[in-house]
């Protein structure tokens, strides 16, 4: 049996530098676009969906749920380092115990690849999630999908859980994870993009 | 000491019978935000859809979940999302082989809410991009719709409105006439 090997979630300790090295490549990144296309580099930060977690740098427990097929498992774990290694506030950690976010995968008839299910929004005391957040991935929309595009969307799905809402964005400008759609799988480098973090930073 | 037996007996009855319910999710509605496909134009509709048809919703027929309807095996044990089954009388069957009443789901409003996904209003002329699932339900075969809201349009005065709206952009059809959708579709 192939086993996939899991990607261990990293500490806040463990990427700190990664994280500070990791901000002065967006920032270059960001600048060299803006020059070399300017005019096409219009914010594409996503803005708050109305419930958060409590704290300005909150450790945000992901658990397994069940049932969850490997390859989601290893795209939850993988967008979760994939959030980790940014300046974006905030920790996700896979423990099972007091879970934040709970991951599962099945197959649906409707036409959707992931979905963040949540409290009602109306149910956010104070504008925090009163109670654990699922996130649920669709076998039949995903399992087509690359190892790298199922990330994606798992990066897209924790924007959620953080407190993102949709955005439109343009992938020659200023890409965004939190864009609905395919245009979010061929954009340069690899989610989540400078404006996601902005987007995470502006709620905490 | 006796009636006080007998109304807790009552009272525990009927908590158990509320907790059981029709055998949905007991807990609170919940809301859902959903990622999935964005589609450019018909054609790319057309592509994914077993059936296209012209019809109107008459009635919810019924609300179960997925894995009621289709079996929890087929979701691999999971419960599923809560469904709305609504029954539609067809008209015109522009693609595919459509029955005269088919079942057709949508996320069930009243149990998890979106924004993705609007409900069908009733006796009005729409347009479906539809999927077969494979299901039939007391007679009548069960499909889904393509791209959630972004499959189905309404109708009037011989032209398609679409009901989605993606990234800020109108959803495939919309503005189009009836006629030149249905004779685009293969």
């Amino acid at each position: 049996m192939n086993r996939v090997r899991l990607p261990k979630a990293e500490t806040w300790e463990g990427c700190t530098v990664r994280k500070i090295l990791w901000s002065a490549v967006v920032v270059a990144t960001t600048t060299a676009l803006s020059i070399l296309n300017p005019g096409v580099a219009s914010a594409a930060v996503p803005p708050p969906i109305g419930c958060r977690y409590v704290g300005s740098d909150p450790t945000i427990n992901i658990a397994y749920g069940a049932p969850l097929a490997e390859a989601y498992r290893y795209a939850a774990v993988d967008a979760a380092n994939r959030w980790n290694r940014t300046p974006a506030p905030g920790q996700f950690r896979v423990q099972q115990t007091g879970a934040n976010i709970r991951v599962f995968s099945f197959t649906s008839q409707e036409s959707w690849w992931a979905q963040v299910a949540t409290p009602l929004i109306s149910e956010c005391t104070n504008g925090y999630w009163p109670r654990t957040v699922e996130i649920e991935f669709n076998h039949r929309m995903m399992d087509g999908f690359s190892t790298y595009q199922k990330s994606v969307v798992a990066v897209h799905e924790l924007g959620h859980a953080y407190g993102l809402d949709h955005v439109e964005m343009n992938c020659a400008g200023r890409p965004s994870v939190m864009e609905q759609g395919t245009e979010k799988f061929s954009c340069p480098l690899s989610p989540p993009w400078n404006d996601d973090v902005i987007g995470v930073q502006n709620i905490y | 000491m006796r009636r006080t037996t007998i109304l807790t007996t009552l009272l525990a009855a009927s908590l158990s019978l509320a907790a059981c319910g029709d055998g949905s999710r007991a807990e609170a509605p919940r809301s859902a935000i959903f990622d999935g496909p964005v589609y450019a134009s018909v054609a790319e509709l057309d592509a994914d859809a077993d059936a296209v048809a012209i019809g109107s919703a008459t009635a919810v027929h019924g609300r179960l979940t997925e894995g009621e309807l289709y079996g929890a095996a087929k979701l691999g044990g999971a419960e599923g999302l809560p469904i709305a089954l609504y029954e539609v009388q067809v008209k015109n069957t522009i693609k595919g082989a459509a029955a005269r009443t088919i079942l057709v789901t949508r996320i069930d409003q009243r149990r998890l809410a979106t924004a993705e996904q609007t409900v069908f209003p009733l006796h009005r002329d729409l347009m479906f991009f539809l999927r077969d699932t494979a299901t039939t339900l007391d007679g009548m075969p069960v499909y889904s719709v393509v791209g959630m809201d972004q499959g189905w349009l309404r109708i009037a005065e011989g032209r398609l409105h679409a009901v989605s709206r993606t990234n800020g952009k109108a959803g495939p059809g919309d503005g189009q006439t009836v006629v030149a959708v249905a004779a685009s579709v293969r």
